[in-house]
């Protein structure tokens, strides 16, 4: 199975080192979640797998090459990458905007038939279709945030880096958010999503990597991560954990993480 | 027929006749029945309109297109090509030519003014460093346009006559007024070449439209569009001044002007903002000959005084929006 290595990654950004000695894989069709608290580095790492930063040392490999030595043009079809910041400069319609996400692939002359029904599939897949041909800028925060993810969709990448795209959305649509994500990683494709919700985590992602001042704290499948003495280390609060056996629409074993209190 | 295609063609409508108009008004009106070779006026048309209607679409198309440019690399509306310190560097190459009072040849200030932009452009690249970020480029603009301009005031006040200081400051009004083929043949191969760069950048820009992150994620390559903007605005913008001196705003509002028409994506609006600028400046320099002033208004202040209540106009649609 294809995947995505960190070997003893080391980055700093102006003079002052973000990630120490980064060593973890990726698998595909997995869903892998990075928590930590702010300034732990996630952003940083992303940027690095995504192949925009340069490390100081050690390397990102993806399928054993590594991703600095890829051409910018096909990296960019390997692995999409959704910002923090839902930046849209101009006012351009949602079917134009989602459709920048074929930019690696558009050869010199113009969209071709594959990339249109890429398109199409990427906004059908996000649920918004419906609003291809009103103004980006126009939309709610959760419209927005679905269109922007839609645009990295249609680039049909191995890898989907996303950060933190839940931030400023109400529950439903970061439910919404988080199950597409599931069905992207469902359809084969690695999804490496910056989170800021425990419970969200600790419910959706396979696997869980908590990073604190850029190294690494535990690292695994998220029911052996997702245990109180781990997030203490993380972000030094106390939690509180349910294992839910029976009852409504949660599935056996799942989990419930509640933030309690900082850890004295 | 897409809203692209039907705004170009309208566009390319109007160039021509305003390019019709702009050969026959002037101090001389030109009638039809003048424009055939046997006419004794015919001189007048090949050797003094013509250039002067080439120069304008050639130098309208030239501000228009790296406004368009601009605005879409920094992602601000209002960008201007004059940011870049660009234009007041080719103005200070004319200046000191001026000072020196090499005047022999016809090629002297144009080949002052372009060295001038040249090395303001390098300047930029310098200064903005190999980062490729846009706010070091934006600001190192500023300074560098701060820098050259107050060079050339120091120029003027340096002049040795009050004939030369104001030979300078006429120079700077900028105007197509008196232009040959000359003009045409040093300004118009610069601006095509620093057009077709443009070209090249469209597609990126379009990628910025999500952030620099976003669009280096996408495959952009930062530098790289950095290095075709700098050229590219350079040779267009060097160009122009050099043939016509400074014209400000036509870079600001034509990009404004087409936006509506034809949609925000920033290669959109390229085409139709070449197209857009080289229009106004055929009108606005057709009106400054027509006008019944004594003598003909400076194309320069003539731009100035429409650009700057649409500054204002546009400055209190945004106050309403933000409030």
């Amino acid at each position: 199975m294809s995947a995505l290595r960190v070997e003893q990654l080391c980055v700093s950004l102006r003079g002052r080192p973000v990630i120490h000695d980064f060593t973890t894989h990726f698998a595909r069709g997995r869903v892998t979640a990075l928590l930590g608290p702010n300034g732990a580095g996630k952003t940083t790492l992303l940027n690095c797998l995504a192949g925009l930063q340069r490390p100081d040392s050690g390397c990102v490999r993806i399928d054993e090459v590594d991703v600095q030595s890829i051409d910018r043009r096909s990296r960019a079809r390997r692995i999409g990458l959704l910002p923090q910041q839902g930046e849209v400069h101009w006012d351009i319609d949602v079917a134009t905007l989602v459709s920048l996400g074929r930019f690696p692939h558009r050869g010199r002359w113009g969209a071709s038939a594959e990339d249109h029904q890429a398109v199409l599939r990427a906004m059908a897949a996000t649920d918004v279709s419906q609003f291809a041909a009103r103004s980006a800028r126009a939309l709610s925060g959760g419209e927005r945030s679905r269109v922007l993810l839609a645009r990295v969709l249609a680039g049909e990448p191995e890898w989907l880096l996303a950060d933190e795209p839940l931030a400023s959305l109400d529950p439903a649509h970061q439910l919404d958010v988080l199950d597409r994500l599931r069905e992207v990683a469902a359809r084969g494709a690695g999804v490496i999503v910056v989170l800021h919700d425990l419970g969200h985590a600790a419910r959706v992602a396979d696997d869980v990597v908590l990073m604190r001042e850029g190294r690494i704290v535990a690292q695994g499948p998220r029911h052996t991560v997702m245990e109180a003495p781990e997030l203490r280390e993380t972000f030094g609060i106390d939690v509180q954990i349910f294992n839910v056996h029976s009852g409504g629409d949660v599935v056996n074993g799942e989990r419930f993480v509640v933030p309690l209190r900082r850890s004295r | 027929m897409n809203a692209g295609l039907r705004t170009n063609l309208a566009l390319a409508l109007g160039i021509a006749f305003a390019a019709a108009l702009s050969i026959a008004a002037g101090k001389v009106w030109l009638p039809w029945s003048a424009w055939t070779f046997g006419d004794p006026r015919w001189l007048i048309i090949a050797e003094l309109r013509v250039p002067r209607t080439v120069l304008a679409i050639v130098v309208g198309a030239a501000l228009g297109l790296s406004g368009a440019a601009m605005q879409g690399y920094l992602r601000n509306p209002l960008a201007d090509p004059g940011l870049f310190g660009i234009s007041s560097g080719a103005a200070l190459g004319a200046t000191l030519s001026l000072y020196f009072g090499y005047q022999s040849s016809p090629f002297v200030l144009p080949s002052f003014a372009l060295a001038g932009a040249a090395l303001s452009m390098f300047t930029l690249a310098l200064l903005a460093g190999r980062s490729g970020s846009l706010i070091l480029f934006a600001l190192a603009g500023m300074i560098l346009a701060s820098i050259t301009s107050s060079l050339t005031t120091l120029t003027i006040s340096l002049a040795s006559t009050p004939l030369a200081a104001s030979e300078i400051i006429t120079w700077l009004m900028g105007a197509l007024t008196d232009r040959s083929w000359d003009d045409v043949s040093m300004t118009l191969p610069v601006v095509i070449v620093g057009a077709v760069l443009l070209a090249f950048t469209a597609r990126s820009l379009d990628a910025l439209t999500l952030g620099e992150q976003a669009a280096r994620s996408m495959g952009v390559d930062q530098r790289r569009l950095q290095w075709l903007i700098v050229l590219g605005v350079g040779l267009c913008v060097g160009g122009s001044v050099a043939a016509s001196g400074m014209i400000g705003f036509v870079g600001l509002m034509v990009p404004h002007i087409v936006r509506p028409l034809v949609g925000g994506k920033p290669s959109a609006i390229l085409l139709p903002s070449a197209l857009g600028g080289a229009l106004l400046v055929l009108l606005a320099d057709s009106l400054v000959r027509i006008a019944p002033t004594v003598s003909e208004v400076r194309l320069g202040i003539a731009m100035s005084m429409l650009g700057g209540p649409f500054f204002l106009v546009m400055l209190m649609r945004l106050r309403r929006s933000l409030a």
